[in-house]
């Protein structure tokens, strides 16, 4: 069994797992707890990826971080190439489980009483009480959608063919490879890829499953 | 001593409090929807007022003028919240510890030990607010506002969580608690017993305005006009107009056929007056000492209900038309059985001159503040 997908996809899970759950968390608080123009706006363009199919989506950031769109042209400037490599299956993984870890942890920030983060801001500034009241309380939801976030990085498939290809040795992920083995008629190595993202994805499950007091 | 006078805008309700508070406990006390609630978190610094100041010992918290808005923490005001909003996830001592920062860990947990020691909380520091009764939960909410040394203390409706027997006996040790503390207190409280009992000073609250403000027995004898009245309870307000009384050269009210002296001053003839009563201090007069009481009335009770401790009764004089509205009386269930009270029954009652109290007229809405 080839090892390179397995591990590529564990490192872009990861990776795409500390994005989607920093920007995440960001934007669930600013969502729950702030109010301005254009909320609705954003809360919807968050949850796009996980209404668009994901060419759809895959096609639209290729045109954005590609060498002539408007991101990826300056990227490109600095020295960083993304499209067809890594770095953009990392993106196509965070874009794709951003919508996971923001409603999780919308919903965890909304059971936090409202009540109780007033209460301790009248004894402490509010970077503090995010960190000492808010991110505790909210603890199990943020986990939840972390956990989730880092089984769609693993099985990240449309977005990732778009933007990152499929290069064996490059960027091709585990889904990626499966579907190759397939396409090859290696059913052997097709099984062994498919079971090894079975294991992981049940230890996953597992734990989501020990955690109390969240629903999905 | 606190002073504010600010103006806050929320969805068409316009809070505008105006007040003086000095050390001690003062009781903003007005119905659900007054703006207590509100006023409070104005205080704080939660929420940022459009217009006004707050001032607290000379210090100024917030000045629209000046753009001016101390953060919360920094204001060293500590709020009590209605369901203590203890933070779940710390032990008691991590709840007290909370808002001291700055100190090293012995001065905090010297600190901690000693607010234990006043909660009569001892054995409870290590103990998760979840583990508490409402009543030791209370004392540690209290304590997390008390421990920051705090010169301005908010209570907001601190006993409604609390079962009838818990709230009486919380309310003692509250006040007991409170004598150690120098600075001033505000308790919100829709409750006008609580008020009275906790508070020396009284300010009621309705639409967003302090309608009256000044010690308690001057608030419940002396309300300012006809909402306060409603408000603290003097249930028997009626319409009249000073008369020059021949007999004793001094003014009356002249109401529906009678003549009522009253103790304090009068406008001049012929002003239409509106004047108020407690249902408390009105007498029920045995006939054979009618003639030695000013202010008798003969009628006859109307209604009673009982009310476990006491009564309250419908009174109707004889001489003044229905229109004239009949009067609340409370009377002891003692004195109802001595009396031989019931509907229907024949009484003389005497409304003493020194509680009968003129009101001013309610100012338009608008004109003040």
């Amino acid at each position: 069994m080839e090892l390179f997908p397995i591990l590529l996809s564990l490192r872009v899970a990861t990776l795409s797992t500390i994005l989607a759950g920093l920007f995440g968390v960001g934007l669930a608080w600013v969502l729950t707890r702030r109010r301005f123009p254009g909320r609705t706006l954003l809360e919807s363009v968050v949850v796009l990826p996980l209404v668009l199919p994901p060419t759809v989506v895959g096609f639209y950031l290729l045109l954005l971080l590609g060498r002539s769109g408007p991101l990826g042209a300056s990227l490109e400037a600095a020295g960083l190439e993304i499209v067809f490599t890594w770095r953009a299956a990392v993106i196509a993984a965070t874009v794709a489980s951003l919508p996971l870890v923001v409603k999780a942890v919308q919903a965890a920030f909304e059971s936090v009483d409202p009540r109780i983060e007033a209460a301790a801001r009248t004894l402490r500034p509010a970077a503090s009480v995010f960190l000492t009241v808010t991110l505790p309380l909210a603890w199990r939801g943020i986990l939840a959608g972390l956990i989730l976030a880092f089984a769609r990085g693993m099985g990240e498939f449309g977005i990732t063919l778009m933007l990152a290809g499929s290069i064996p040795g490059r960027t091709q992920t585990l889904p990626l490879a499966i579907y190759d083995a397939v396409q090859a008629n290696d059913l052997a190595q097709a099984n062994a890829l498919a079971l090894t993202t079975i294991g992981i994805v049940t230890v996953l499950l597992f734990i989501l499953s020990r955690l109390p007091r969240v629903r999905f | 001593m606190l002073e504010f006078a600010f103006e806050y805008r929320l969805d068409g309700f316009l809070l505008a409090p105006a007040l003086t508070a000095d050390r001690g406990v003062t009781a903003l006390y007005g119905p659900s929807g007054a703006g207590k609630s509100l006023t409070l978190l104005c205080l704080v610094g939660l929420r940022r007022p459009e217009g006004g100041w707050i001032r607290l010992n000379g210090r100024t918290l917030f000045d629209a003028a000046a753009g001016l808005h101390v953060p919360p923490h920094l204001r060293r005001v500590g709020l009590v919240f209605q369901e203590y909003a203890l933070f779940p996830h710390l032990t008691v001592a991590g709840n007290l510890a909370y808002g001291l920062r700055g100190l090293s860990r012995d001065a905090v947990r010297e600190r901690v030990e000693a607010m234990l020691r006043l909660l009569r909380l001892e054995p409870f520091g290590n103990r998760y607010p979840g583990e508490l009764s409402g009543g030791q939960r209370q004392r540690v909410a209290l304590g997390r506002g008390l421990i920051i040394q705090p010169e301005l203390l908010l209570l907001d409706e601190p006993f409604s969580a609390l079962d009838q027997m818990e709230r009486e006996r919380l309310r003692a040790e509250v006040l007991e608690l409170l004598q150690g503390f120098g600075g001033t207190t505000v308790l919100v409280t829709h409750n006008l017993q609580e008020a009275y009992l906790m508070a020396r000073q009284v300010a009621v609250i309705d639409g967003g305005r302090i309608l009256q403000s000044g010690p308690r027995d001057e608030v419940l004898q002396h309300p300012r006009d006809r909402r306060v009245a409603e408000h603290v309870g003097a249930s028997n307000i009626f319409q009249g107009t000073v008369v020059a009384d021949e007999d004793t050269a001094s003014d009356v009210i002249a109401w529906y056929g009678q003549r009522l002296a009253v103790s304090g001053p009068l406008p001049a003839p012929g002003t239409a007056v509106e004047f108020c009563l407690r249902p408390e201090d009105i007498r029920l007069v045995w006939p054979e000492k009618a003639g030695e009481r000013p202010n008798v009335l003969r009628g006859r009770l109307t209604a009673e209900v009982e009310r476990g401790v006491d009564y309250l009764l419908r009174f109707r004089s004889e001489g003044t038309a229905a229109v004239a509205g009949d009067i609340e009386i409370h009377c002891s269930e003692h004195l109802h059985y001595l009396m031989e009270l019931a509907p229907g029954k024949a009484v003389w009652i005497a409304l003493p001159p020194d509680k009968l109290h003129v009101l001013t007229p309610v100012p338009d809405d608008g004109a003040v503040g």
